[in-house]
């Protein structure tokens, strides 16, 4: 005999909006889903009241509110918080709810630079740059990671740079990300700008200069022809054609149309936060906390 | 006299006499030979009753008949459709024909305003009987339906004592010739009295209900003398249309809690639940409940798939107190973590023991976006 969740509450007719990913919940359950694995952002905060308004009038749990609305302290055990949320309804067993705790109370007792570390990956994955080269930057403050975990703050802030179109500070990041870590990835990207920005035979000179040997230059060569191929046979490049063949024959407004269109793509791709909500910009911005 | 310039207007006072308004229920049992109508003020708590003999049985069908009549009663009252919150009906022969020819003769804008609202007699009297004090249903009740040469009854029987009481209601029909009863006989209170003593002694009652014009006419003496001893006795035509009317006041706790099982043609027997954990306990969660007939039976729950792609699904036949399990595999949706899938599981009966359980995908949120796909599972209600 398989038991079965049954959903708790009602379906929000608007969503709740977490200002921290943008991520947009409707429900209890896709409430407790998103908090166990954002954990991370409610280290020295709990989650903003106007969670707690939406929980009462929109999902109608009128009793975890009032709940919550007490243990709505961050100076208080914030534990308690999150397993009166999690205890609201069957999503999660108990033996889920232990290990959810668990997992929070080792994040609590992990160094702040880590800690920064992965919120930094956190937004990043959430398409956030601005915010997590913040927190990259905050883990590099202290000086205190290993030089591998360096080598991957400096890789992910670089990739960070690198969407925000700050190619020249990416280029630094990465290179620094290759002393630390090692990391042939990183060379590769650092080996990718310089090639998009000044060519071939400069990023290739670049390379030589690092001592790397010629087995890897070639592998990045074949690297970025197949990632010169498959944009070649992409939307974007078809765009771009057609921009080309539009100035050529003359049609100039035309082809600045189409080409306002192209950017505008790459900036949604690149950079999410500036067409997510614009609150977003301007709320949950990082304090600096002591260590 | 009021005016928009002294602060309030004609429409704001309008407002507020529409909120002063009492809700009123109707409840219509359109019989063969006569159509019944009973109104309820809930403010005032008080029923009012009509009755209207159906003149020629032939040609129009009564329904349609009955309808008019109501119609012509509406229009002299000053009266309108408008002025209810719900209207109910009964039928003598409930049955699809009968509904849906009850739906056609109805005005489309009747139907916007209340729908067609159908129950069987049987749930009508038990309505009507556990929407009265609890004296009155707090032991058993039995009801005649003398009509037509033939009796049926009703007996609402309390089959659990405990704390959370628990109700069986049984429609039967009473074999009148084993006992000699004939409609007209000189000897028909005789007979009706010897018959009502066995009868009784299985179907103890203390509160008895009798209807239908069988039991008209002057010829109930020593029968009425049987009955009334340390009983209360009941006559009167309009029980089934009371009952309807009282059933727009909405479900009592007992029936929303499923604690009267109705034993009777169109009657549901079955709950349809799934299995959940509840603080730790194992507990059954019924999506749709007994006491109802089946078109008036559905039921509508959201539950989270787990890595399992397989949806149990739980028969529960209170009447024999089984429990029956029957699984729904949930095949092409798209890749998702575990618990990261709800479903919504819609219940509906096309009979009293088949339907179809519509389960839809709803997703979850704008993490893992609902694909709306529909998966439908048809079931059969065996024991």
């Amino acid at each position: 005999m398989k038991e079965t969740i049954v959903c708790k509450g009602e379906i929000g007719k608007k969503p709740y909006r977490f200002p921290e990913t943008g991520t947009l919940i409707y429900s209890y359950e896709e409430l407790c889903y998103y908090l166990s694995s954002h954990m991370l952002c409610y280290l020295y905060t709990l989650p903003e009241e106007e969670l707690l308004i939406y929980i009462r009038d929109e999902l109608k749990l009128d009793k975890l509110y009032r709940q919550l609305v007490r243990l709505d302290d961050p100076n208080r055990d914030q534990m308690k918080y999150f397993a009166a949320l999690f205890r609201e309804g069957n999503y999660y067993s108990e033996d889920d709810i232990r290990r959810i705790l668990d997992n929070y109370r080792v994040l609590k007792n992990t160094p702040y630079p880590m800690q920064c570390k992965w919120i930094g990956d956190m937004y990043l994955n959430a398409g956030r740059s601005s915010m997590a080269a913040f927190y990259y930057r905050e883990a590099l403050k202290f000086e205190t990671l290993d030089s591998e975990a360096m080598g991957n703050v400096y890789h992910n802030m670089a990739i960070a740079k690198a969407r925000l179109f700050r190619f020249e500070d990416a280029k630094v990041d990465f290179l620094k990300a290759f002393r630390y870590g090692g990391a042939e990835d990183s060379l590769f990207y650092y080996y990718c700008i310089v090639a998009m920005s000044e060519g071939l035979q400069r990023a290739g000179e670049e390379i030589t200069g690092l001592k790397v040997s010629d087995v890897v230059l070639e592998s990045f060569e074949t690297r970025f022809a197949e990632i010169g191929e498959e944009y070649r046979c992409s939307s974007a490049a078809a765009y771009e054609r057609r921009i080309r063949f539009l100035k050529e024959h003359g049609r100039q407004e035309e082809a600045g149309e189409l080409h306002k269109s192209l950017i505008t793509g790459f900036r949604r791709d690149f950079r999410k936060e500036l067409y997510m909500d614009e609150n977003l910009l301007v709320t949950n911005l990082p304090v600096h906390l002591s260590m | 006299m009021l005016s928009g310039k002294s602060g309030f207007s004609l429409n704001g006072v309008e407002v507020i006499m529409e909120q002063l308004k009492t809700r009123q229920f109707a409840g219509i049992d359109l019989g063969k030979d006569a159509v019944r109508m009973s109104l309820f003020d809930e403010g005032k708590a008080e029923m009012t009753e009509e009755s209207f003999r159906i003149p020629s049985p032939d040609g129009q069908s009564y329904i349609s008949q009955g309808l008019d009549l109501i119609r012509q009663y509406m229009e002299s009252s000053h009266l309108t459709w408008g002025d209810f919150q719900e209207v109910s009906f009964t039928l003598e022969n409930a049955d699809v024909s009968a509904r849906d020819a009850l739906k056609e003769q109805l005005d489309p804008d009747f139907l916007e305003l209340h729908g067609c609202n159908v129950i069987t007699r049987l749930r009508a009297f038990v309505e009507y009987v556990f929407h009265q004090e609890r004296a009155v249903w707090d032991r058993n009740t039995l009801l005649l339906d003398y009509s037509d040469g033939r009796l049926s009854c009703i007996f609402i029987e309390q089959i659990r004592r405990a704390r959370q009481r628990a109700y069986r209601a049984v429609l039967n029909e009473v074999d009148t010739e084993e006992f000699g009863i004939t409609e007209g006989d000189q000897d028909l209170d005789l007979n009706f009295s010897r018959m009502m003593k066995g009868f009784l002694v299985k179907h103890p009652s203390h509160i008895i209900y009798l209807t239908g014009k069988g039991f008209e006419g002057n010829w109930m003496k020593k029968t009425l003398n049987y009955l009334c001893a340390g009983r209360r006795v009941f006559l009167g035509q309009n029980i089934y249309a009371n009952g309807a009317c009282l059933s727009g006041l909405g479900p009592v706790p007992l029936m929303e809690e499923g604690m009267i099982l109705m034993q009777g043609p169109e009657m549901v027997r079955h709950t349809i639940g799934v299995i959940s954990q509840e603080a730790g306990r194992i507990q059954y969660v019924p999506i749709t409940s007994i006491g109802k007939e089946w078109y008036n039976t559905s039921g509508t729950i959201d539950i989270i798939m787990d890595k399992s792609q397989k949806v149990e699904l739980f028969y529960h036949n209170s009447k024999e107190n089984e429990m029956e399990c029957e699984s729904c595999e949930i095949r092409d949706l798209p890749g998702r973590p575990p618990k990261t899938t709800r479903l919504r599981l819609t219940v509906d009966f096309t009979s009293s023991s088949t339907g179809v359980i519509l389960i839809t995908d709803m997703g979850f949120g704008s993490m893992f976006p609902a694909t709306g796909k529909v998966t439908v599972f048809p079931f059969t209600l065996i024991s």
